[in-house]
């Protein structure tokens, strides 16, 4: 499946990189403590509530997936060994992988710590085809970091992030332009963003069993059983996908957000992932330097209705804490009652360079709170994250354990 | 209810000039988008707007032949009158709540609603006015209204802390990046001691009133007392009176900041600029500096200020000019509209700029002392 563009390339096909680390958390954990080499760990916090953060290629034959709770984990893969979150340490080798990114191309949108978009359609000149530049930031990635990263390479983002995965682990895997259609048609609907157990249930109801049968279907149909999404579904299944890669020092907007493989069915549960979204945002902010004047929260429910609501704030904010508040005032603005929610996410847009300007009468409470949290983060990536979180992190799944 | 005057083109127009922007065309009642007529005695017309935030009453002189009120609406009627040739207007109210303009050969019938649907404005009852010189009033406007914050989100801060303790009035306004605090000592130990937090919208139509009251004074020019403004405040309301016109303000029910707490009493460094030099200066780098941040630096050594701005998608800029300076050097970033903002509310040919350390505030004040105003405005990381 692999090929050369040669020199000739053809006018307006782009050339897609998704790079993403392999096991990135454990994988961190296993280069600086070389007892946890060729074990499985799982990196994540809180024995009994938390959740799985990333488990190594070690774990993962006993069944174990990053998001599974702990518990579960736990017990299909006993002899685990369990490593709190060092994010200080994540931050620091992500950043180290970004910059090699920027030496290929500046054209480069980061999904998360351990995963990005690089545009290098006009970088062909300077350093060869996409795959020879894939392959170069491999080797850069693996000599400068001592970690390991799969490559896709592909005319868009949707098929380069199929490739990269599929190539999984230490993966380089080019789809070139006519080869697409065939490249998508027997891969198993699973393997679409955001179709989770729920979707695909639907899907395989109507007699959907790949990408193929998605790209045949009738649109109506689709959109019957995934409402507007069904479209975009169909679109995307004959591998339609025009999205550009937008640099994260351009963007409009930055934001976090995530699939849930079980409904969110309680604003408590709804609230924990808010937190976790606006830490993710403010960690971008930070990253390019950027400050923001507007947060929006955005649910989908289980019916693959989609809402929002956006605030604008006074004044502009890059902290944690602050997008979380507003996010959660947002949240009171939805009617989440009896209602479940497979999707929610959290994004900053009304961008500004630089942190948020002073002001004359600094909210001492709010500098106070800011102190705290870059304490908690220093101290967090030293001594690892489950030894000091947030109060409501702890105290609301303990209230809930005595309803029980 | 009949109504009947004759009244000269030009007081009508000034009496609807004074009140139509008043009058509130987005409002959901929309009897607020109307002008109120009201016959007060047989030779005076009393016009009145309000958007129940802010409320304004002019009275004309007028021949009433019968008394009456009706409401009109405001743009509408002021655009009407504004085209009326010159001479003498005859308005009337037939049965039916439609009003009959006539004015030489022109007549409109344009359609009314009843006064008495219109909202009361707020009584000034017996309040006690006092008179305050218009031109103080009008100059503390001018040099503080640049830093009133404009967001209604934040009522505190959305006006201007307007004050008197006998000897002072005082004007002070904030949009939370930076402050100006203005001042006019006042003769005479008559003046009661007010604190009032004037809503923005209040503040524009106090400056209208003291406008009008300027040029109505300039004309009338052969009267040597200067004109002056009456306050009054009383439930939860302001009151500004002058000549014919009555303005009343709902104030803020808020708490302004504490301001006198951020206004740096010992700055380390003070550099002596002409205020034109710098002013021109700001504005040239500044059209290199960053769109949306606006930044600009200031390096300050002994004798020189360079002014300096680099923008990666614009270009780099820098000027120096001569001030009075005899510090250690120091590098700052400002917001250069902040600053802009600053040197064109002041007159006076030199300002001095007080600085501490990059993280301080910067104060402007200008030099000599004809009025006391102090701006404090915060640097930015650059």
């Amino acid at each position: 499946m692999t090929a050369r563009d040669g020199e000739g390339y053809l006018p307006g096909v782009r050339q897609i990189l998704h790079i993403d680390m392999d096991a990135f958390f454990a994988s961190v954990e296993q280069r600086d403590d070389p007892s946890l080499r060729g074990k499985p760990v799982l990196v994540g916090g809180g024995e009994r509530r938390g959740v799985v953060a990333a488990a190594s290629y070690e774990a993962r034959p006993f069944g174990v997936r990053s998001a599974m709770p702990m518990a579960q984990a736990l017990r299909l893969c006993p002899q685990a060994i369990v490593v709190a979150p060092k994010r200080g340490r994540y931050e620091e080798a992500s950043a180290r992988v970004f910059a090699i990114f920027e030496r290929f191309t500046p054209l480069v949108e980061g999904l998360s710590l351990d995963e990005a978009f690089l545009d290098v359609t006009a970088s062909r000149r300077l350093f060869g085809d996409g795959e020879a530049i894939a392959r170069k930031i491999k080797a850069a990635i693996r000599e400068e970091t001592q970690l390991v990263a799969s490559a896709g390479v592909a005319p868009s983002k949707f098929v380069a992030k199929i490739a990269s995965d599929l190539g999984k682990p230490d993966g380089l895997l080019v789809v070139r332009e006519e080869d697409v259609a065939d490249f998508l048609a027997p891969l198993p609907i699973e393997r679409m963003w955001g179709v989770g157990p729920k979707a695909a249930d639907r899907l395989h109801s109507l007699g959907h069993e790949t990408l193929g049968d998605l790209a045949r279907a009738d649109e109506a149909s689709l959109e019957r059983a995934l409402g507007s999404w069904g479209a975009e579904v169909r679109r995307l299944a004959r591998g339609i996908d025009d999205r550009e890669v937008v640099p994260d020092r351009e963007a409009k907007s930055v934001g976090a957000e995530e699939t849930y493989d079980e409904d969110l069915r309680t604003r408590a549960a709804i609230e924990q992932t808010l937190l976790a979204h606006a830490s993710r945002v403010a960690a971008r902010l930070h990253r390019n330097g950027l400050c923001a004047s507007r947060i929006s929260v955005k649910l989908k429910r289980a019916d693959f209705t989609l809402q929002t609501r956006q605030v604008k704030l006074p004044e502009p904010v890059d902290d944690a804490t602050s997008i979380y508040e507003a996010a959660r005032e947002l949240l009171g603005r939805f009617d989440i009652a009896g209602q479940r929610f497979r999707l929610t996410g959290v994004s900053a847009s009304d961008l500004h360079p630089g942190p948020p300007p002073p002001t004359l009468f600094g909210n001492e409470e709010k500098a106070r709170r800011r102190a705290v949290e870059s304490a908690m983060g220093a101290l967090n990536a030293r001594f690892g994250e489950g030894g000091l979180t947030r109060a409501e992190l702890l105290v609301t799944p303990r209230r809930s354990d005595r309803e029980e | 209810m009949p109504m009947e005057l004759t009244i000269d083109k030009r007081s009508f127009l000034k009496g609807l000039a004074r009140t139509h922007g008043v009058a509130d065309r987005k409002s959901s009642m929309p009897i607020l988008s109307n002008i109120l007529l009201t016959t007060e005695s047989t030779n005076t017309l009393r016009l009145a707007a309000t958007d129940l935030y802010l409320g304004v009453t002019a009275t004309a002189v007028a021949q009433v032949t019968s008394g009456g009120s009706v409401a009109i609406a405001a743009r509408t009627l002021f655009d009407i009158v504004k085209n009326l040739p010159e001479g003498e207007v005859k308005w009337s109210v037939g049965a039916n709540g439609a009003a009959q303009i006539q004015c030489g050969k022109v007549k409109y019938t344009i359609p009314g609603l009843a006064g008495d649907d219109f909202p009361p404005l707020p009584s000034v009852g017996r309040a006690d006015f006092v008179e305050l010189d218009a031109e103080k009033v009008g100059d503390l406007i001018a040099r503080t209204s640049y830093s009133m914050s404009t967001d209604d989100t934040r009522p505190h801060l959305a006006g201007a802390l307007f004050e008197g303790d006998g000897k002072t009035l005082r004007m002070v306004t904030t949009d939370g990046h930076r402050l100006s605090k203005a001042e006019h000592k006042i003769d005479g130990d008559s003046m009661l001691s007010f604190s009032m937090l004037v809503p923005n919208k209040g503040v524009g139509e106090l400056k209208r009133l003291i406008e009008d009251l300027k040029s109505d004074h300039k004309r009338g020019s052969d009267d040597d007392a200067r004109p002056t403004v009456g306050v009054a405040t009383t439930g939860g309301n302001a009151f500004f009176r002058g000549n014919e016109v009555m303005l009343s303000v709902k104030l803020a029910d808020e708490q302004f900041p504490p301001y006198s707490k951020v206004i740096p009493q010992q700055q380390s460094k003070r550099v002596v600029a002409s205020r034109q030099t710098l002013l021109d200066s700001l504005r040239r780098i500044s059209l290199v500096s960053n769109d949306k941040s606006g930044g600009i630096r200031l390096s300050v050594e002994e004798g020189v200020l360079r002014i300096l701005s680099e923008n990666p998608d614009v270009g780099t800029g820098s000027e120096e000019i001569d001030v009075d300076y005899a510090g250690a050097p120091v590098t700052i970033g400002f917001n250069a509209k902040y600053l802009l903002d600053v040197l064109g509310a002041l007159t006076e040919d030199e300002v001095a700029l007080e600085l501490s350390g990059e993280l301080d505030p910067g104060v402007i004040k200008p030099v000599g002392d004809t009025a006391d105003f102090v701006g404090v405005v915060m640097p930015m990381r650059i």
